[in-house]
């Protein structure tokens, strides 16, 4: 089998989706689920996993063991969407596995016993599925999958029973949400039968005005038409809108716009200390300005990356500052040197 | 064989019911009637509560974690998930749907005798449904037959 990873991708909607993530989950047969499993049991289901995946090194993957790593290391496999805010929680024996250019990860032990994660770049979802697939079919060969004619993959939560895919998208919707059209999306995705929420998690306003969007539907439909589902009634639909929404802004209210986004870059290239979330509102305001064209200078994957490499683990990583007032020094040193701003020694260039 | 029943959980109450009462004689009446054709069928186990046989789980428990304890589970507690399953996929239909996608490759398709068994023990809780209790013994007999591998019937009676 030839592995997509190296495939070329679609940036053609970059400006409205920053990544596309096909999640497959898979238990081994015979075996308690996780939440049911001893010790021993546990280990023995961790070890099978890992010694397939061990055995298949085309797939490029590096380790991350919770139990032995530093934290700081989860924290920025979390931050690049690798593995699960309940992945790092302390619990079972868990593994990840990761590729270092985020095309895969796999999660043993997580909710089930694995969890394959494929990516692709902004719109780039079939990608992500062929990722997602690619691992899992080479796995299929060497572990036995419970599953059942009429409920397909069985899962610990039966939410998730049949295909077992979790297909989603990260949107940044700063149009929509801005002309005040996005309780309208929300029930648009609802009406689709997809799921829509903030990148803070559920219910709670959006960080950046980032929304992540994925199906519920994963019985009796498969993976292919789902995700032709997704992206023909669904993404193509909100790229549209909210690409209309910033032209709207853009020809109607141009001043409330550019005023916003200059702010923002103000603050980006001044600030002396900058607050994890703060900076990540600012910089969405800075991406949108990006995007629409007000400002220049700045490319889209710069705006793209800075919304990452601000982020606490990735911070403590690159500094080794822990503590919160130095991260935030850290913070904004970081965005001035991006941005162009003034270094504190010489203020007035 | 191992066979399914797909049963909704009123039947499923009544049933356990009446598997209570253990020494009742005469089929006198419709309950009677259906425990006698649930009782002659080759594996049906209607619990009233029922528990997973390999991991112990209970529905109460699954309500507690939101998690089934393993992949029997399915099984065991299949006439209180079921609907809580069809809710959960927003399906419009009544029946929860195949299974379609990627599958083991290790795993065969269904034959053409387990798509008629299917379709038979379908038939049979419609026929339990619309107290056609003849019809449903004769429909537990084909089953019976084709589970024990003796020819199968006529698929245009
Ligand atoms: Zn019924
Ligand atoms: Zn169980």
């Amino acid at each position: 089998m030839i592995l997509p990873f190296e495939q070329h991708e679609d940036d053609g909607l970059l400006d409205v989706v920053l990544i596309s993530r096909a999640r497959l989950a898979r238990n081994i047969s015979g075996e308690p689920f996780v939440n049911r499993a001893n010790r021993e049991e546990q280990i023995r289901i961790r070890d099978g996993i890992a010694s397939a995946l061990r055995g298949l090194p085309e797939l490029g993957l590096h380790w991350f063991d919770p139990d032995t790593a530093p934290s700081a290391e989860g924290q920025v496999l979390l931050e690049r969407h690798l593995v699960s805010p309940k992945f790092l929680e302390p619990g079972p024996h868990r593994l990840a596995g990761y590729r270092e250019d985020a095309r895969l990860s796999v999660m043993i032990n997580e909710e089930d016993h694995l969890r394959i994660q494929g990516y692709g770049l902004a719109g780039g979802l079939s990608l992500a599925w062929a990722n997602a697939k690619g691992c899992e079919r080479l796995l299929d060969e060497h572990l036995n999958f419970a599953f059942n004619e009429q409920l397909g993959y069985l899962t610990a939560c039966p939410t998730n029973v049949g295909t077992g895919i979790r297909l989603s998208l990260m949107l940044h919707l700063p149009g929509i949400s801005l002309v005040g059209g996005m309780d309208r999306m929300q029930h648009a995705a609802n009406d689709l039968n997809l799921e829509m929420r903030g990148t803070s998690g559920e219910g709670s306003e959006a960080i950046g005005h980032l929304h992540q969007i994925s199906n519920r539907r994963t019985l009796g439909m498969d993976e292919e038409d789902l995700l032709h589902f997704l992206e023909d009634d669904f993404l193509s639909r909100v790229v549209r809108e909210e690409r209309r929404a910033r032209d709207t802004l853009l020809n109607t209210r141009r001043e409330f716009l550019d005023d916003r986004v200059q702010r923002a870059l103000a603050m980006l290239r001044h600030a002396r200390l900058l607050g994890e979330r703060e900076a990540l509102d600012l910089l969405s305001e800075l991406r949108l300005g990006v995007a629409v064209g007000l400002l220049t200078g700045v490319p889209l994957e710069t705006a793209n990356q800075l919304m990452q490499r601000v982020r606490s683990g990735h911070l403590t990583r690159a500094t080794g500052c822990t503590e919160e007032e130095p991260l935030r020094i850290q913070r904004a040193d970081l965005v001035r040197r991006e941005l162009g701003g003034g270094t504190p020694q010489s203020e007035s260039t | 064989m191992k066979t399914e029943r797909h049963l909704c959980s009123e039947c499923a109450a009544q049933a356990g019911l009446t598997a209570q009462e253990a020494h009742v004689d005469a089929p006198t009446n419709p309950v009677e009637m259906i425990k006698q054709v649930l009782a002659a069928g080759p594996e049906i186990e209607v619990r009233a509560a029922p528990e997973c046989p390999t991991c112990g789980s209970t529905f109460a428990r699954f309500r507690k974690m939101a998690l089934l304890g393993c992949p029997d589970c399915y099984q065991a507690l299949e006439v209180p998930l079921q609907p809580l399953i069809l809710r959960s996929q927003a399906a419009e239909a009544r029946e929860l749907p195949e299974h379609q996608g990627l599958r083991p490759s290790g795993f065969k398709s269904p034959t053409q005798s387990t798509k008629m068994l299917i379709r038979l023990e379908r038939d049979l809780q419609g026929a339990i449904h619309a107290e056609q209790y003849e019809r449903a013994a004769d429909l537990r007999d084909k089953i019976r037959k084709l589970n024990e591998g003796i020819e199968p019937p006529d698929p245009t009676e």
